[in-house]
């Protein structure tokens, strides 16, 4: 090292450094020292009671159900997104195919790009009782409406346990695909239109335009996105606290329970903070887990162009 | 082409973004240093009587008073005026108010550093776990404002004003810490306007419920039932109650101190299966255990449904929803049997909206001399009048109250001695809440009556084995 890069490395790091560990690593280290105690949240006093709260987690039906879910969730959630995302991007951009000069968007492209991200800028709340309607099981709610004038009977979309968790991430996708798309479509405008038109000249369907040149040439671009979309499916507290019931009770019957609202209800319901920051602990390594095998899965060549 | 997000640094932007929603799902609870400071309390609550009429408490005239109160169905205006009148005898206090919800979420740093308000109104989704705080010795013991002369009591004690009942439901192991400010009684509202129409009488026992039900069905098409699907402790409390009178108070002791036949007792068992019926013969509106209590008292308010379960305050909670003329009546369930231990008018009637005074408070005898003002008649008054509901303090003349209301007492005064209650909820919200789950899908179908009775019994079992659980009941 040249003499001084040290020294400039040391200053330009130690604020950011700092600020970590008083803002991230301090606290988790607090945390796991709560998940050890049988703190109520309530007084200063707590108890150090060793792994038992990690103890009862492994033995607690409702705990699994929420690791279930928040798996399917992280599951579903970014590969439905990036796949709907990624088709309404290449049809924003390159939907009319033209003999010559390659893709160009469809008619009314930038109407669209518009129109898809309206549901991004909803807060959850709002998108909650939005769909609370949507969801209505009553012949009168407006998908059971829809259904109905195809002649198919109301659907009790968020009391029946076959259906409420499946409904609940449609609305999650619904909320997230519009911003995929503007990411998708900006990171296609940055591929140069002359790569387009030579492999067009070379005689490449649209689908492999797609697979070969496209989707490489952003896959830096899709690998963030899922791995933020994953990290979000992780979470699915807000959507579950404000759709299942008044106060999040993750139900019908834990049908729709995830770790975040859990931990929610442990903690602010049930007043046992020691037990709700071992499910925070457990949450935190859940996340780890799925971040480092993410990154190792999405590995490939970078492509420079 | 335009493209609107190339001026954002989108990799940075999203870095940081994966960085906080990581953060955002697993670490919000590190909020809650591990660091705290205890401060000395307030001065320990013991009865004091001062015999000045105006102060009976002894309240340091120049003490501040801070109150919260829960802002949700009743909203807080009641409270306001409660104050003011503190003001008028406390001329130097300065008063602080604090309207809200999610009180747990509030005032749950403030209890870990010992810096409390003096009085708490702790209500609504999200209220503070009164058990935990007991156990801690965090609240103080009400004794006194029991034993202080009524403000507007003709000589009596406050606790000699309070309905029957009122005072044991705050009490925690011998020692009142809460005080319950509303009164509300459970049981099955219905449209008299409806049901005159129609020629309908309410039944009075589950036979006639049924035959009833079949007829509303084939003559309206209407909908017999309908309940608050998403919150299925709703439905759970007619299924109790109908228990409790069929078979006494012993199904309540039975309940609340668990004991390992509690919920599979024959008067439970047979209710669970009446209750069944309504299922099976298709009596509840279709797609009711998807709604949300709003959603579910709009649709019986509409008259989409004959009958819904609900507490007292559903005339307040619906207000301009209700159609003009609608009359809503409530009723308690129809006996469940012949012989049943307890008359048919005997209904479910508690306190609510418990009021706390912490144990830390800097103005505990302010906290207890606001809530001697709000259970004079004078603030019983204006409650009623702002909310379409009976506070806990007995023999006060309401004034306005419409056919909600009307019925309310109504049924008070039929019921009379026999009005009950079981705490078992308030003291296991583990057991409430998976005894709602297991009635929720028990009101759908998916499991049978003996299956929810396995279900809830094993609850209780597992609330009694854990000996991390304070117990309350007298076993």
């Amino acid at each position: 090292m040249r003499a001084g890069s040290l020294r400039f490395v040391v200053t330009a790091l130690a604020v950011p450094i700092l600020l970590y560990g008083v803002l991230v690593i301090s606290p988790y280290a607090q945390s796991f020292y709560i998940s050890l105690t049988d703190w109520n949240g309530l007084s200063p006093e707590r108890t150090f009671v060793g792994l038992d709260n990690y103890v009862r987690l492994v033995q607690d039906d409702v705990f699994w159900i929420s690791v279930w879910h928040n798996v399917i969730a992280v599951l579903v959630i970014p590969a439905v997104t990036l796949a709907l995302g990624l088709f309404f991007a290449t049809m924003i951009h390159v939907g009319r195919y033209r003999a010559r000069g390659g893709g160009r968007g469809v008619r009314g492209a930038a109407v669209y790009r518009i129109v898809y991200f309206f549901p991004h800028l909803l807060s959850i709340a709002v998108v909650g009782v939005l769909f609370s309607t949507v969801y209505d099981p009553t012949d009168s709610g407006l998908l059971n409406g829809a259904l109905g004038l195809v002649g198919i009977e109301p659907v009790n979309w968020l009391g029946d346990r076959g259906t409420a968790y499946p409904a609940m991430l449609a609305v999650i996708i619904w909320l997230s695909v519009g911003f995929y798309v503007i990411l998708f479509t900006s990171a296609m405008s940055s591929i140069p239109v002359d790569i387009f038109e030579a492999a067009r000249l070379d005689g490449a369907s649209r689908w492999q335009t797609f697979w070969r040149m496209t989707l490489p040439l952003i896959w830096d671009t899709v690998q963030v996105a899922g791995i933020y979309l994953g990290i979000h499916a992780l979470d699915m507290f807000a959507i579950v606290n404000v759709m299942s019931a008044a106060g999040g009770s993750g139900g019908p019957d834990n049908a729709t329970q995830v770790l975040g609202n859990y931990l929610y209800l442990t903690a602010f319901q049930n007043s046992e903070f020691g037990y709700a920051t071992a499910i925070g602990v457990a949450l935190l390594l859940l996340t780890l887990a799925f971040a480092a095998a993410a990154l190792r899965l999405t590995r490939r060549e970078r492509v420079e162009f | 082409m335009t493209h609107p997000t190339r001026a954002l640094n989108r990799r940075t932007l999203l870095g940081l973004g994966a960085g906080l929603g990581a953060l955002a799902g697993t670490g919000f609870l590190s909020a809650c240093a591990t660091s705290s400071s205890t401060r000395g309390g307030g001065e320990s609550a013991s009865p004091r009587a001062t015999g000045d009429p105006d102060n009976p408490l002894g309240v340091p005239a120049d003490l501040p008073l801070e109150a919260v109160i829960f802002k949700g169905g009743y909203g807080d205006q009641y409270a306001i005026d409660a104050q003011a009148v503190y003001q008028q005898r406390f001329p130097q206090a300065q008063i602080q108010h604090t309207g809200g919800q999610e009180l747990a979420k509030l005032l749950q740093p403030r209890f870990v550093s010992g810096d409390v308000p003096d009085v708490i109104c702790n209500a609504g989704a999200g209220a503070l776990m009164l058990a935990p705080l007991v156990e801690n010795g965090q609240l103080t013991d009400l004794t006194p404002l029991l034993d202080a002369p009524a403000d507007g009591g003709d000589g009596r004690t406050v606790r000699d004003t309070l309905l029957p009942g009122v005072v044991e439901q705050g009490t925690f192991g011998g020692v009142p810490y809460a005080l319950n400010y509303t009164f509300t009684v459970h049981g099955l509202y219905y449209s008299s306007a409806l049901f005159d129409e129609h020629g309908w009488t309410y039944p009075g026992t589950w036979t006639e419920m049924l035959d009833l039900c079949q007829e509303i069905k084939d003559s309206t098409g209407m909908a017999p039932w309908t309940y608050q699907g998403k919150n299925p402790g709703y439905i759970l409390t007619p299924l109790v109650m109908m228990a409790v009178k069929a078979g006494g108070r012993d199904v309540i002791d039975a309940l609340d101190n668990l004991d390992p036949d509690g919920w599979t007792s024959a008067p439970m068992m047979e209710s669970a299966r009446a209750m069944y019926q309504l299922v099976e013969r298709d009596f509840i509106m279709q797609g009711t255990s998807g709604l949300t209590h709003i959603q579910a008292q709009t649709y019986w308010a509409n008259g989409e449904a004959a009958f819904i379960p609900c507490g007292s305050w559903l005339e307040s909670e619906l207000g301009d929803v209700t159609p003009d003329g609608f009359d809503m009546v409530i009723a308690s369930p129809p006996a469940l049997t012949d012989d049943d231990a307890l008359p048919q008018a005997a209904i479910r009637g508690m306190g609510n909206e418990p009021f706390i005074v912490p144990a830390q408070a800097e103005n505990p005898y302010g906290g207890m001399e606001f809530l001697r003002i709000m259970l004079s008649p004078a603030s019983s008054q204006n409650f009623t009048r702002q909310t379409q509901t009976l506070t806990s303090l007995a023999e006060y003349d309401p004034q306005s109250a419409g056919t909600g209301l009307t019925s309310v007492r109504d049924a008070l005064s039929a019921s009379g001695d026999d009005t009950f209650f079981w705490r078992y909820g308030t003291w296991y919200s583990a057991l409430q809440t998976e005894a709602a789950n297991a009635t929720s899908a028990l009101m759908t179908g998916e499991i049978d009556p003996d299956e929810w009775g396995r279900r809830c019994q094993a609850a209780a079992d597992a609330v009694r084995e854990d000996d991390s659980i304070e117990k309350y009941g007298d076993q």
